[in-house]
């Protein structure tokens, strides 16, 4: 039953990894330069000093100063952020729920329901198989966007 | 004579529709029965409650002695072929013979790659590319590696050209002879089932309107040709299913229980497709007084 599941599911397993390395190809090099702007405007001090004694009028300015630099820069990242949110949603909508349900519309069920093994256990297998790879995806997917998302202190 | 499958007062409803009613029926061991009746008739509901994927709603079904619904034990011994051959279309045969080789306690998986061998489908190829006569001999094939002792086939040849469903009901009764399993297949193609079928069991609005062996029934029933019948009673007829008639002449459909000796009558044999359809055309009182 594992085999059937892995022989029924691997196409998907291979387009998340190979979705999951082209993100990865696209937010590593962003990540990195939003980073290293970060760095250079000093904005990590500013953010330290936020709402402290420390943030006297004239350091504000130059603060909002570099933070305007920054936000007009990666500007355009703001709606990817938006739809790496989304993303996810999408794609457990489009390519999560068929999984099961194709299997009724082909009938194909009628096949896998009437071999030597119950139907708890197909169903025991397949979601199981089905859902840990879908968290060890979705925790990937999340530890990456953390990443890109991080402020250095 | 043994009995692989019996049912007894079997019922199964879809909503409120009842699509098999008090069904009682015995699928004897070591034939190919088939299972007749028009569309809807509860053909496909019979069967999926044979092989567990329905849980009838009244009476009892019992194959090998046992429930099959939700029964995995019983299910090693049912060989199941689905209307459609449901089969998944993106794998190749070999890929198929691996998975039911991997779900299945007992599966012969050389059965298999040497039934499609003969009938030269190669075993790399993706089920989806394959044409509906080869799909059905795969099918086939795959049901008969369990090394069933009942096989169920739902319609297995509607689909087929005759070609391909002279070929596949021939290697069907080839492999069955050898291995002593016995068969109950569905089907509305009444002219294939008299060459392929020694037992028939004729099915009608949920009901069983006949069970008997072939040769029995074609050694009762008979076509009488004679003078115009006012409905006296014949010697030697049972029953009469249907009447038809002329100004001088009448042609019966009858169930005799001998020789028939009055000399006015001509007796013709008749085939199972006669018996069949005629015990079809009969009107059912019982279920129009239900109805009613």
């Amino acid at each position: 039953m594992i085999w059937l599941t892995w022989r029924q599911h691997r196409k998907q397993v291979w387009f998340t990894l190979a979705a999951l390395a082209v993100l990865a190809t696209l937010m590593v090099p962003t990540g990195l330069s939003m980073w290293d702007t970060f760095d250079d405007l000093k904005l990590g001090d500013c953010l330290a000093r936020i709402g402290t004694a420390q943030a006297i009028p004239a350091e504000t300015t130059s603060c909002s100063t570099a933070l305007t630099t920054f936000r007009s820069s990666y500007q355009s990242l703001n709606l990817i952020s938006v739809l790496m949110l989304v993303l996810p949603l999408l794609i457990g909508l489009f390519w999560g729920a068929p999984l099961v349900a194709r299997e009724i519309e082909h009938g194909t069920h009628r096949f896998a329901w009437t071999q030597g093994i119950s139907r708890r256990r197909w169903m025991l297998v397949k979601f199981g198989l089905v859902g840990s790879a879908t968290l060890a995806a979705s925790v990937a997917y999340g530890l990456g966007m953390s990443w890109w998302l991080r402020t250095r202190a | 004579m043994d009995t692989v499958l019996e049912a007894c007062q079997l019922g199964k409803r879809y909503a409120r529709q009842w699509a098999l009613r008090e069904c009682s029926l015995r699928v004897p061991a070591g034939r190919i029965a088939a299972l007749v009746g028009p569309n809807g008739a509860g053909k496909s509901t019979l069967l999926h409650l044979a092989v567990g994927l329905l849980r009838r709603d009244a009476g009892s079904i019992r194959v090998f002695g046992q429930d099959p619904h939700d029964n995995t034990g019983a299910l090693s011994d049912i060989g199941f072929v689905a209307q459609d051959t449901p089969l998944y279309e993106d794998f190749t045969v070999e890929e198929l013979n691996k998975a039911g080789l991997k779900i299945n306690r007992r599966w012969d998986a050389g059965l298999v790659r040497q039934r499609l061998a003969q009938v030269g489908i190669p075993h790399h190829k993706a089920v989806g590319t394959l044409s509906g006569g080869q799909r059905a001999q795969v099918a086939l094939a795959l049901a008969l590696a369990k090394r069933p002792r009942l096989l169920l086939l739902d319609e297995p040849v509607a689909s087929l050209d005759p070609l391909a469903r002279k070929e596949f009901l021939q290697s069907l009764m080839g492999s069955v002879a050898e291995s002593g399993t016995s068969v109950l297949l569905s089907s509305h193609l009444l002219a294939d089932l008299e060459r392929t079928c020694d037992y028939v069991i004729v099915l009608k609005s949920g009901r069983v309107r006949l069970a008997d062996a072939v040769d029995d029934l074609i050694g009762e029933y008979k076509r009488l040709v004679g003078p115009r019948h006012d409905g006296a009673p014949v010697a030697g007829v049972r029953s009469i299913l249907q009447a038809s008639h002329t100004d001088r002449q009448s042609t019966l459909l009858v169930r005799t229980t001998g020789e028939i000796a009055d000399p006015n009558w001509t007796v013709h044999d008749v085939t199972l497709e006669d018996v069949i359809l005629a015990h079809l055309a009969m009107d059912d009182v019982e279920v129009m007084e239900v109805a009613a």
